[in-house]
């Protein structure tokens, strides 16, 4: 019985001795991670297997990607290049009225025809079935796409081209809205039979379409 | 206890709902407030800033026709002629001319009465309410397509 005590104190001394080596090899300070980062160096220095860090590299891809500009994404960027996008663009803009007819969807559906977006007039009646109208014509809605869901929230952060298809907030029996979003960010405004710059807002909408088309 | 905390939930309710809610007097005085000088865009009110205060139009415009809706007596003769003139100040910003949408349920209920007070405009003004008032109500029942 004494052997083994003085054997548990001996094992005891000696772990005592080595944590100082060990916090050593797992804090390196010139790879330590700030708060909010994720710091692959230190746990490099860890002992995780292979797999724990391609999981981690993983998660660092994530957190990336959604830091990245949406709009350099090369379907976006396709779209909004796209000679048939410019053409739709300045067909809008050249048939505006100086102040809403309220035939926002009749100007638009025009346009997108001019432009050589649609190959034919869309059947449609009220601006807010333009998302299912357009989905018929191979466009995307990108507030449901996995990709572009949780980067394009509002009107600015659309892309150039990109349809915006609106619904009343206060009467569900409104036709909603639809307008053409005409430069990237800021730059642009919106046109449908009437221009609105982004500095005015549209009263009782929501915004529930931003569509491109993929592929083009 | 219990009867305390349901006093309070009903205290808070009842202070929250009376701020909330204006009178038609009230929004008359905030409507009658607004002049073109809240829609010009100058060095020191930048579109944003208009942009602002024409949203709180609309507001105050929906405000009115609702409380005016709910009244059992038709709207006064004042009341018709801010409505009418506010509208159309917003239309110089709003080119959407949200205004009309608006003003189109109480309109539709007093069509003479709007009428007189659309003749108080000036006639350049007249033909753009009445035209935006037509557009409107051809949108609600044909679509914008």
């Amino acid at each position: 019985m004494g052997y083994s005590k003085l054997l548990k104190v001996i094992c005891f001394f000696l772990h005592l001795a080595s944590l100082p080596a060990n916090a050593q090899s797992t804090q390196n300070p010139k790879t330590a991670a700030t708060e909010g980062q994720t710091c692959v160096g230190c746990y490099k220095q860890n002992a995780l297997g292979p797999k724990a860090l391609d999981m981690l590299n993983n998660i660092n891809e994530v957190v990336l990607s959604n830091k990245q500009d949406p709009t350099q994404h090369p379907a976006i960027l396709a779209y909004s290049q796209n000679i048939s996008v410019i053409r739709t663009i300045n067909h809008a803009l050249k048939h505006k009225k100086p102040s809403s007819e309220k035939l926002c969807y009749r100007y638009v559906k025009r346009a997108l025809k001019a432009g050589g977006l649609v190959d034919e007039y869309l059947p449609g009646v009220p601006a807010k079935e333009g998302i299912k109208d357009l989905k018929g014509k191979g466009f995307i809605n990108l507030l449901e796409d996995p990709r572009f869901k949780n980067q394009i929230k509002t009107t600015e952060d659309a892309p150039k081209g990109a349809i915006l298809v609106y619904r009343n907030t206060k009467d569900s029996k409104h036709p909603g809205h639809i307008e053409i979003k005409t430069d990237w960010g800021q730059r642009g405004g919106y046109v449908s039979d009437f221009y609105r710059s982004t500095e005015t807002t549209l009263y009782n909408r929501e915004l529930i379409g931003v569509m491109i088309k993929e592929n083009l | 206890m219990k009867k305390l905390f349901l006093f309070s939930v009903i205290a808070i309710q009842f202070l929250c709902s009376t701020a909330q809610t204006a009178t038609l007097s009230e929004v008359l005085v905030r409507l009658k407030q607004y002049s073109v000088k809240d829609i010009e865009v100058t060095k020191n009110q930048p579109p944003k800033e208009v942009n602002k205060k024409v949203q709180r139009m609309l507001s105050d415009l929906e405000v009115s026709v609702e409380l005016s809706l709910k009244e059992k007596n038709p709207p006064t003769e004042q009341m018709l002629k801010e409505l009418v003139r506010v509208s159309v100040l917003t239309f110089k910003f709003d080119h959407s001319q949200a205004a009309t949408e608006l003003i189109l349920p109480l309109y539709n209920k007093n069509q003479k009465a709007f009428e007189k007070a659309i003749r108080t405009l000036p006639k350049k003004e007249q033909e753009e309410l009445r035209k935006s008032i037509k557009n409107t109500s051809r949108e609600m029942i044909e679509g914008n397509g």
